[in-house]
């Protein structure tokens, strides 16, 4: 069978039918190499994207909001708790008040402000105290301890040991509360009186024992301890031989004032420092991400030519007036505009403006004073508040006028006109979406503007003279427009950029009380220097 | 759908006809990237390239010759692109040296799989001037002008390859006769 066979052959009898199939993955690479056409996938992907930052938006504004929300919340259920915790301490304070009223003011913030510190730490342990036994076992021990370290130097400096000992003894009061949680706790909150009682018992045990067992404590602090037993003993049985409805009174109605007050006023401050601090923590991380990527910010001032208009037949100032054609100078706008880029693509950004409008009714008669009244014409303008000395201006449209039948004085009259002026303060919030961002950029603009009313004025031609006559009371003083524009930048730098904007800019409720078809709109060309950092 | 329609809808860059095309010719393709290849990634490699620049270049084939053959000699220039740049440096044979290299072998105990891998194992340019030369049918002087070395050259490298080829394939023989002893 061993044929001598010529290598030549051998191989090319052996390879005329090779075919080996190459691994998927190799199409997979190639069909990515591949140039493709994806044009409407890509028209799809950007409505995707913008509605994805819409939602976002929306979604940190709702955060935003609620999160203000919470802050305010939050404040009072410590309060409350804080109450009830202290509840204790201004009942055994109370009964030491009969003792050393005016030593006891200084120990209790001492005491408030310990519980403070803790309980801002565990504010979420507090409030939960009564259902998580071991949290609240835990919580006490702490704020024994702390409060114990806070207060002895101040006993050993104000030798007023035994309204030192009293803040203790209420500490150790309250721990030993809440191991006997279960039947303290409703009395704390039902029966006042019999929990002072009960309280004050549990008060010597539990100071006994748990002294006994704290080696830690020195023995200038165990004879003050007892010195304080003692005196509480004596104010108890003092107290006990009045009457019981006295001693609720004084708990009840002292308690919640007097403590109170002192108690929130501390703790408010104290919270609002956590919260700065965390919010300041918070800025430095969100500043931290910025520097990650440069230029993301970009400040513009911005100048636009702005020119008013209606896209219906009416008027903002009367009726009558609908039919009358209208013009509108071309004023300016100016500001600052900052915005954000959140991707490559997309910026989000707001300013400030300021946008001065006016529009011009042409063919209108204006009479004053004597005139009017004489001619009877009715001068009931709604939307026109006319100042002090003007109130006989009256308005009348030529167009309403049929010149057979009026008087020879209209006829010689020349129709004169009416300008309204209405400026704003703008303030718009924008998305844009780059659509080529070369060298010369394109992008859409979309989004809304705020304007605040803060010019309102009309003048009308009397006697061949622009007069001021008065203002319209229809300009809501806050109002918005949807705003759509092209932006075109050309970018001189990497940092400075030549903008300009065409924007449309339709007003929503900046009118009232409008006749007929009237939807105002202005359209600027904002034109500005952007700075990126 | 016709080859001409094929090629047409591929020219359109529609993305069905192209990976209509690749599955049709990629094993073949895929055997020469073998053959030109030193080993199996290197032959993956070949291939993606060669079809990229089928792809990119189809409008260009102008129906004179096979399709097959169009692909197939892209394939191979994609192959060579490899070596043109670096081409070691061979001593050359001397010409009496070279004649018919027979093989004392059963065929059919030789498998496809250890030719091509003796293949791959020859040095580049024995590689490629064998595979041109014996399996792709193409000239010492076409080779010359392919890699870039004189027909002399060619002829040297042929016979070089042959020689370490057939010893390759006498060693296999011995192994596998004891094997079978």
């Amino acid at each position: 069978m061993n044929d001598k066979k010529n290598i030549d052959r051998l191989f090319q009898e052996k390879f005329k039918d090779f075919e080996v199939a190459p691994n998927d993955a190799v199409w997979e690479r190639i069909s990515e190499s591949l140039p493709k056409k994806k044009k409407k996938r890509r028209v799809i992907a950007l409505w995707w994207q913008i509605g994805g930052v819409a939602a976002m938006v929306t979604l940190l504004l709702t955060v935003g909001v609620s999160v203000f929300n919470t802050d305010d919340n939050q404040k009072f259920p410590i309060v409350n708790t804080e109450n009830s915790t202290n509840d204790l301490n201004n009942n055994n304070n109370n009964n030491n008040n009969t003792n050393t009223p005016t030593k006891k003011s200084p120990n209790e913030l001492n005491t408030v402000e310990s519980n403070n510190k803790t309980q801002i730490v565990n504010s979420n342990i507090d409030s939960e105290q009564e259902s998580n036994l071991n949290d609240s076992k835990d919580d006490t021990s702490q704020k024994t301890s702390t409060s114990k370290q806070l207060t002895i130097p101040n006993n050993y400096n104000q030798k007023l040991n035994s309204v030192a000992n009293n803040s203790k003894v209420v500490k150790r009061h309250k721990s030993s509360q809440k191991q006997h949680r279960l039947s303290s706790n409703k009395d704390k909150s039902t029966k006042i009186a019999n929990q002072t009682k009960t309280s004050n018992s549990n008060l010597k045990k539990n100071d006994n024992t748990q002294l006994a067992s704290e080696t830690e404590i020195k023995s200038t602090i165990k004879e003050a301890l007892e010195n304080s037993n003692t005196g509480i003993a004596a104010n108890k049985s003092s107290e006990n031989t009045k009457s019981e409805t006295p001693h609720t009174d004084l708990s009840k109605t002292n308690k919640p004032e007097a403590e109170n007050s002192l108690i929130e006023i501390p703790e408010k401050a104290s919270i609002e420092d956590a919260i700065a601090e965390q919010n300041t923590t918070i800025e430095e991380e969100e500043e931290e991400e910025k520097e990650d990527d440069q230029n993301r910010w970009s400040i513009a001032p911005n100048v636009a030519p702005v020119y008013f208009s209606s896209l219906g037949a009416g008027s903002p100032l009367d009726q009558q007036f609908n039919e009358n054609s209208k013009s509108s100078d071309i004023t300016m706008s100016y500001g600052i505009a900052g915005s954000y880029a959140i991707s490559k693509k997309l910026k989000i950004r707001a300013g400030v403006h300021r946008v001065n409008l006016s529009q011009t009714t042409s063919d209108v008669y204006a009479y004053t004073g004597a005139e009017t009244a004489a001619r009877g014409v009715d001068a009931e303008f709604s939307n026109i508040s006319f100042k002090g000395g003007e109130q006989h201006v009256s308005l009348i449209s030529s167009t309403m006028m049929n010149k057979a039948s009026t008087p020879e004085l209209f006829n010689t009259k020349i129709a004169g006109k009416i300008d309204q002026k209405f400026g704003f303060i703008e303030v718009p919030l924008e998305l844009e979406y780059n659509l080529l961002d070369k060298k010369f950029g394109i992008n859409v603009i979309g989004g809304f503007s705020t304007f605040i009313l803060n010019e309102n004025e009309i003048y009308a031609d009397i006697n061949g003279s622009s007069t001021l006559i008065g203002e319209a009371n229809n300009i809501n003083t806050t109002s918005f427009s949807a705003n759509f524009g092209l932006g075109m930048n050309y970018n001189l730098s990497k940092q400075w950029h030549i903008n300009l904007e065409p924007t449309l800019k339709y007003q929503i409720n900046t009118f009232n009380n409008t006749t007929g078809d009237f939807k105002p709109f202005f359209i600027g060309v904002y034109t500005g220097l952007s700075f990126k950092f | 759908m016709s080859l001409d329609q094929l090629i047409k809808n591929c020219i359109n860059k529609d993305a069905q006809a192209q990976s209509q095309l690749y599955k049709q010719f990629a094993s073949k393709l895929f055997s020469l990237c073998l053959k030109y290849s030193k080993n199996y990634a290197e032959a993956e490699d070949n291939l993606h390239d060669a079809f990229i620049t089928i792809f990119n270049k189809i409008e260009q084939y102008n129906n004179k010759g096979s399709f097959e053959g169009w692909l197939k000699r892209i394939a191979i220039n994609t192959s060579l692109q490899r070596y043109r740049e670096d081409v070691g440096v061979y001593d050359i044979m001397n010409e009496d040296n070279i004649k018919d290299v027979s093989v004392d072998l059963n065929e059919n105990d030789v498998s496809i799989n250890y030719l091509l891998q003796i293949i791959q194992e020859l040095p580049d340019r024995y590689r490629l001037v064998f595979n041109l030369y014996v399996l792709d049918g193409y000239s010492h002087v076409e080779i010359s002008e392919l890699i870039n070395i004189s027909v002399g050259t060619s002829k040297s490298n042929l016979a070089r390859a042959r020689m370490i080829l057939k010893d390759k394939i006498e060693a296999y023989n011995a192994t596998s006769n004891s094997r079978s002893l």
